[in-house]
């Protein structure tokens, strides 16, 4: 088992493609209720190691221990544990918005999923689009849907990878607020983002991604981010 | 965060999807339309159906006839009497190599898979999925037992001339059976994923010896199942007992680790059995070839790296450059040209002295199908013009850079294949430099089939003396095969002759170099 409220442990973890590593080794922890942001240049190898982490990546050479078990994507206790977002955009074509959600709340067993998908769909500002099918929607809002999906279903390690993406502004810092309210209540979260507003609103730690990698203020991660 | 359940949710995303989705398809779906659909379809397999059986009965009627006046053994291309193979053995070596297609494909598109959406909506359910998967599974493998043994039936009605009507049927139904087995063979496969703590074929370790070991197991379990078709057209009832046996032990073996399969590995399978499909349903083979393509290798050696970097002078020379560079980190380049070639070779071997033009005809299908496995660096590059219009080149040019690689490629195997066609007693040696001289024109061929543009299913049909003809469709499902024709005519004379007059390989230059011109000045729209 691993230290009181370990809920992510990352050692020497090389993620990469063809045996070839796409960034240096990653050795990180996150405890329960913390926000680890992750950052780095476009191709630094931020998404790699997040699917990764995710067990949706084979990888190369460590190790990923969460709540002390080693990350196995195929196994049920795994799926039900870890909540996951990437730049994903595939949907039932004949599945409205509304039974998306239901799909995935009822998956994992929520209690009252009319009332959680109602409540997801509110807070998306999805309720008025909730009958329509994915292809009558906006990109942006095709984007609500996935963090929607993310947020529904009960996890203890979130991954989000650039859940900013095709946001507007507002929606941004709701997902902000929402990813804070997240980690309040005990959950952990790895947050990769190239949004500085997001990041400095959210992540208590930040790791930088790149040849080296290493754990840097998000403040400072967040001046590099701007351009500062 | 909320709060998590520890009991395994009993919920079958499948089952949920599918009445959603036919609440929403109720309202759009009209009954008439569904009739029409089915009739027209309906129509359409039975005339297909009819058109094929008339061919397949006068084949048989004229391998008859060929084998009742002994006229094929008097005149052949190659003659391997020496081999001395029993009755029918070039068949089982046709049903091992059709077994063996069937196992590599369908270790290509999964065959336990699951479409992109799917893969996400479903496969983060803390959910058994193997009811998911198997349903999927049961379904592809009543897709391959049914196209297995419609196919299966003209090469046993022609090859087989003594077996019974019902007895083909049999023949038929168990070799549709031995085509699931290869398909299960694959699915064990998966459970190993890529380097994954599970071994080949479920129980042989995950070394690269154990791995050889599975796949020499699998290839030995489908080399036996090659042999019972014929034992069941035969009218023996033991090999369907056999195969079915067999049938169901791979499945439960595959139901038991079908949740070992990794998710990335099951939408991989997905998305390659999408895209084939849409290539299939759009006719498109270059599509079906980028579909089952491999990934690049990345890791190359420095070798190569310092010779790509290498300064050039010419933007001609940097275009050939990269297009060697590209051509030869090609997945798998020579795999299906050099496994085509040990199958004609088998198969002509084992068929003893046959008639020579069905002996042209086998080494011409093999010609045809080996071809295009080599245009596949300029499909890729097909999809993409606008990085040849990077270079200051003509588009002639490029397309004679293209064809460089895979002409050079193919004249070193048209060479192989004629050394082992002469050592089979096809005739002069002087066949090797004449298939030598060949390879050029294949390799234009090979481009030019990389470079057909898709059909145009709205273009009219052409009114001519033998009524509406779809010209526009055809002639673009023809390219590339039309070029493999023209190049390999004085070849063919030259195996049929069994010689080579200095005039023959005169013709043959010319006919390469007109293909390689034609490739290099032709409008690919």
């Amino acid at each position: 088992m691993t230290a009181a409220g370990a809920v992510l442990e990352i050692s020497q973890l090389l993620v990469g493609y063809a045996g070839a590593p796409v960034c240096g080794a990653i050795t990180a922890r996150a405890d329960a209720g913390e926000i680890l942001g992750v950052v780095g240049f476009n191709g630094a190898g931020k998404s790699t190691a997040a699917r990764t982490i995710a067990g949706k990546q084979q990888m190369l050479d460590g190790e990923v221990r969460l709540h002390g078990l080693p990350v196995n994507e195929d196994a049920i206790p795994f799926r039900r544990e870890v909540a996951a977002l990437f730049d994903e955009d595939a949907f039932f074509p004949s599945l409205s918005l509304r039974e998306h959600l239901q799909l995935v709340a009822r998956g994992h067993s929520v209690p009252d999923p009319d009332a959680a998908v109602d409540a997801e769909l509110d807070f998306f500002g999805l309720q008025d689009r909730a009958g329509a099918v994915p292809d009558s929607i906006s990109s942006g809002q095709r984007r609500r849907l996935l963090l929607a999906s993310a947020f529904i279903r009960p996890s203890s390690l979130l991954i989000l990878d650039e859940p900013e993406q095709r946001l507007d502004p507002v929606m941004r810092e709701r997902v902000g607020l929402r990813i804070r309210k997240y980690a309040d209540d005990g959950g952990t979260v790895l947050l990769v983002t190239h949004d500085p507003a997001l990041l400095l609103a959210t992540a208590g730690r930040c790791l930088l991604i790149d040849d080296e990698v290493r754990e840097i203020d998000p403040a400072r991660a967040a001046a590099e981010i701007a351009g500062k | 965060m909320a709060s998590t359940t520890a009991a395994p949710a009993r919920f079958n995303p499948a089952r949920y999807t599918h009445a959603a989705s036919r609440s929403h398809r109720r309202g759009s779906t009209r009954i008439r339309d569904v009739l029409l659909d089915a009739y027209a379809t309906l129509l359409g397999v039975a005339t297909v159906l009819a058109l094929a059986g008339g061919l397949v009965l006068a084949l048989r009627d004229q391998v008859a006839l060929a084998l009742g006046t002994g006229a094929g053994a008097r005149w052949s291309v190659v003659s391997a009497e020496w081999a001395g193979l029993p009755d029918g053995a070039a068949v089982t070596v046709l049903l091992f190599a059709a077994l063996a297609a069937v196992l590599t494909g369908a270790r290509k598109l999964g065959p336990v898979a699951v479409p992109s959406a799917e893969g996400y909506w479903w496969l983060s359910l803390p959910v058994d999925r193997r009811p998911f998967l198997a349903g999927r599974l049961l379904r592809r493998m009543a897709l391959v037992w049914a196209a297995g043994a419609v196919l299966y039936l003209p090469v046993g009605v022609i090859t087989d001339l003594q077996a019974t009507f019902p007895g083909q049927l049999a023949g038929a139904a168990v070799f549709g059976l031995a085509a699931v087995c290869a398909l299960l063979l694959a699915g064990l496969r998966q459970s190993a994923g890529a380097g994954g703590a599970y071994g080949a074929y479920g129980a042989f370790g995950s070394s690269g010896a154990a791995r050889a070991l599975g796949t020499a197991g699998a290839l030995l379990l489908l080399a036996l199942l090659s042999f019972l078709p014929r034992q069941a057209a035969a009218g023996a009832v033991w090999p369907a007992a056999v195969v079915l046996a067999a049938v169901v032990g791979l499945a439960l073996w595959v139901y038991t680790r079908m949740e070992a399969i990794p998710g990335r590995e099951l939408i991989r399978g997905g998305g390659v059995s999408g895209h084939a499909g849409a290539a299939l349903y759009l006719m498109d083979t270059n599509e079906l070839g980028r579909a089952f393509a491999g990934t690049p290798r990345t890791g190359t050696t420095s070798r190569a790296r310092r010779w790509y970097a290498r300064g050039t002078r010419t933007p001609f020379s940097a275009l050939l450059r990269a297009d060697a560079t590209a051509f030869l980190r090609t997945p798998g380049l020579w795999g299906r040209p050099v496994l085509l070639l040990l199958l004609c070779v088998a198969v002509l071997v084992a068929a003893g002295s046959q008639p020579a033009l069905m002996q042209l005809a086998v080494i011409l299908l093999t010609i045809c199908a080996a071809v295009p496995a080599l245009g596949a660096l300029a499909r890729q590059t097909a999809i993409t013009p606008g990085l040849d219009a990077l270079l200051p080149l003509s588009p002639s040019l490029v397309r004679l850079s293209r064809t460089a690689l895979p002409a050079a490629a193919l004249v070193l195997w048209t060479a192989l294949f004629c050394t082992v066609l002469v050592l089979l007693g096809a005739g002069s040696p002087a066949l090797i430099g004449l298939g030598a001289l060949a390879g050029p024109g294949f390799g234009a061929a090979a481009v030019r089939g990389a470079y057909r543009p898709l059909p145009d299913w709205t273009a009219p049909p052409a009114e001519t003396v033998f009524g509406p003809v779809p010209t526009a469709q055809t002639g673009s499902l023809a390219r590339g095969l039309d070029t493999i024709l023209l190049a390999a005519v004085p070849l063919l004379l030259g195996l049929f002759l069994g010689y080579v007059p200095g005039a023959l390989l005169l013709a043959q230059a010319a006919f390469s170099a007109g293909c390689v011109l034609m490739v290099m000045y032709s409008n690919p729209k």
